[in-house]
Formats: C-alpha cells, structure tokens, sequence
C-alpha cells in the first residue's frame, strides 16, 4: 500500500469521524429569498429617508420609466437568484439561469443604446458626481455587503461568475434606487453618475472573486 | 460508470446526510478510486493526482450538505472534481513563473553570444584531452570544480604533494598548447 493511498484511508475515517447528522434538505430558494428581501427592504428604506425625486408623481406615470425600472428590478432578482444557485458547486443542474439576467442586461444594453441614439448623449457636469456617488455607495454597500457574506458560506466552483451576478444584482437595484430619488433623467448623466462608476468598482472586486469565495 | 453507480452513490450521500457513517464510508471509498481515475487522465503524476483527489475528497465532504437526490450525484461530483483540478493547475503554473533565469545581459554576452570565448572553451576541453585521464580529473577537480588538493588526494589515493604538481604541470603544458 502506498503512503498516499494510507493517508486516503486516513482521510477517509476522518472525515466520517467529523459527518453532521442531518446535513440536507438543502434548498436555494429557502435560502435566497430572505437575503434578497433584506436588502431589498434597505433599498427601499434609504430611498425613503433620503426622500423620493420632486416630480415622482409625474415619472411613475411615464411608460418608458416604468420599463426601465421593471426592467432593472428583473435584472436585480434574477441575478441575486442565479447567484444563489453559484452557491452551490453543480449549480442545482440550473447552469442556464445565468443566462436570463445577461439577456436582461443586453436588452438594457440595447434599450441605453436607442435611448442616447433619440435623446443624445451629453457629457455631464462633474458638479453632480460627488452627491450621486455618495447616495450610490450608501445603497449599494450594503446589499452588495449582505449578498457577498452570504455567498462565502456556499461552496462555488464558478467564483467569478458568482461575483458577477451579485454585482449586477446590486448595481440594477442601486440604479433603481438612484432614478428614484435624483431628477436628473438625461443620458449622460444616469448612466456616467449612477451606473458606471458601481459598475467598474463591481468589475474591480471580480479580481478578488477566487480568495472571497474559498472553501 | 454505470446509472446503477449513480443511484447507488446517490442512495449512499442521501443515508450520509441523514448521518448514516457507515454509508458515508463506503460513498468514500467507492469515489476515491473513481476521482483519482478521473484526474490521472488529465495529470500524469500520480503524487499529485493523489492530492488532488484528497482535495477533492474534503470538497466533497464540505459541501455534502448541498447534494439533493432529486438531482443526478456525477454532475455534482464532477464539478468540484473540474474545480479542484483547475484550481492546482493554476498553482501548479503560476508557481512556475517564480522560477528566475538570469538576465544579467553581460553574463549572456560572455557566455552565449562571445565567440572567442565559445572557442577559447572548445579548445581548452580539446587541449585537456591530449593529457592522461588522472592529469585531466585531477586538473578538472582542483581548477574547475573547485576541490582542495588535499579532497583530490583522498578521493584519488595519492599524495597531496603529487596532486598539486600534477595540476601545476598540467596548468604549464596547456597555457603552452593555446598560445
């Protein structure tokens, strides 16, 4: 018998030694809903406090904002879903989940696209970037905080995929919590303010996705 | 592998999960030798093979609690047998890249791209060779490998006074030889 395969056998009785009793019953769902719920409800409670855009009345009947924000909240929750099944290292057989919220991000893609196409797309004032960072971080921070401290108690064997989709998670729902309470709807201003910068810094933390998510 | 192979590791992770040890230690031992089959293919070494496959073992015993019957049990354990596998290999590279070559530029001048060195070290090794095997071990021991006269005359059982006029008359006739 070779050493290693000695130390198998070893191994093996150890990790007998150390089962759990009733260790499964394992469900995503159960798991996920709480936490998307919990910093979904801190969203909706900064945008309450920080107070809703003046002309909230007018907005809520416009259509196109109407989409856009539906939009973004689908993204968020598929997302937070497909990042839930990221948990778990077979992906529960649903690899193909991730593929909903991408499609949902092309078609915002596509959406912004045609948007700056008609209305145009002007460089804004940096005289507004500090407020909108600054309200960005205080919505964004903690759900992103909340879905990460949930994640690194799953056991990925996709971590960047599994960052990614938190990003975009908290990103679309940060979005939907900024054009809630800032007025400033043209172009440049909603994406470069509320959009952008979250993104990169969600593109920043994927570098760290292999040591955040070690198991 | 077999359905029937899957079932049964299925029936044996569901009775682990519920705390069955005795199920668990057969799961075990039935996946060892499958894991490590697994990884061979893609990792000849069977050391390293044999860490990967108790990685993955530990892998599999962390996230037991995440397998559900109602789900096939290969894709499961292929997946983080996939994870562990990827995750040596780039250890296993980028551990590589530490190791450092010198680039000293004059060091590569002298040595490599010098033409009169490259022939003066030829015929220097083509001079030696004219001499007697114990005139060329001797010289070689003391002038390159850097031995004392005295561990020259141990490890050739002579005198250390003979050693040193052996290199010495060695030395003599080969400076001659390349003038």
């Amino acid at each position: 018998m070779s050493k290693n395969t000695k130390n198998t056998d070893e191994l093996i009785n150890e990790l007998c030694d150390g089962l759990e009793k009733n260790c499964g019953n394992f469900c995503v769902i159960r798991r996920f809903v709480p936490w998307a719920i919990l910093a979904f409800s801190y969203v909706v409670g900064v945008v309450y406090f920080t107070g809703l855009r003046y002309d909230y009345a007018d907005v809520m009947k416009d259509p196109i904002f109407l989409f856009e924000v539906g939009l973004a909240l689908f993204v968020f929750f598929t997302a937070a879903l497909s990042a839930a099944y990221l948990t778990i290292p077979d992906q529960g057989q649903k690899a193909w989940i991730k593929s909903i919220p991408l499609t949902l991000v092309g078609v915002f893609s596509l959406w912004s696209v045609i948007k700056a196409y008609t209305e145009g797309f002007i460089i804004p004032s940096m005289s507004k970037a500090a407020h909108c960072a600054e309200r960005g971080f205080i919505i964004e921070i903690v759900p992103i905080a909340i879905l990460i401290a949930v994640s690194t108690r799953g056991h990925t064997t996709q971590p960047v995929w599994l960052i990614s989709m938190n990003v975009i998670a908290v990103v679309a729902l940060g979005w939907v919590g900024l054009i809630l309470t800032c007025s400033m709807d043209d172009m440049g201003h909603n994406y470069m303010f509320h959009l952008l910068p979250f993104a990169l810094a969600g593109g920043v933390l994927s570098f760290f996705a292999r040591k955040l998510f070690k198991w | 592998m077999t359905n029937n192979t899957s079932e049964h590791w299925t029936e044996l992770a569901t009775a682990a999960q519920a705390g069955d040890k005795r199920a668990y230690a057969e799961l075990l031992g039935e996946l060892a030798p499958y894991i490590r089959n697994v990884i061979i293919k893609s990792l000849k070494n069977q050391e390293e093979a044999e860490d990967i496959a108790q990685e993955v073992l530990i892998s599999v015993h962390k996230s037991l609690h995440t397998y559900s019957s109602d789900r096939p049990f290969k894709p499961w354990l292929m997946s983080i047998i996939n994870f562990r596998r990827t995750d040596f290999l780039r250890k296993y590279y980028s551990s590589r890249q530490d190791v450092t070559i010198s680039s000293d530029a004059s060091i590569i001048e002298e040595n490599v791209t010098n033409m009169t060195t490259a022939y003066e070290l030829k015929d220097i090794e083509t001079a030696l060779n004219k001499f007697s095997a114990d005139q060329q071990r001797i010289f070689k021991m003391i002038k390159i490998e850097g031995y004392t006269a005295k561990e020259v005359s141990n490890e050739m059982g002579m005198k250390e006074s003979a050693v040193k006029v052996s290199a010495h008359r060695t030395m003599k006739q080969l400076q001659g030889m390349l003038k």
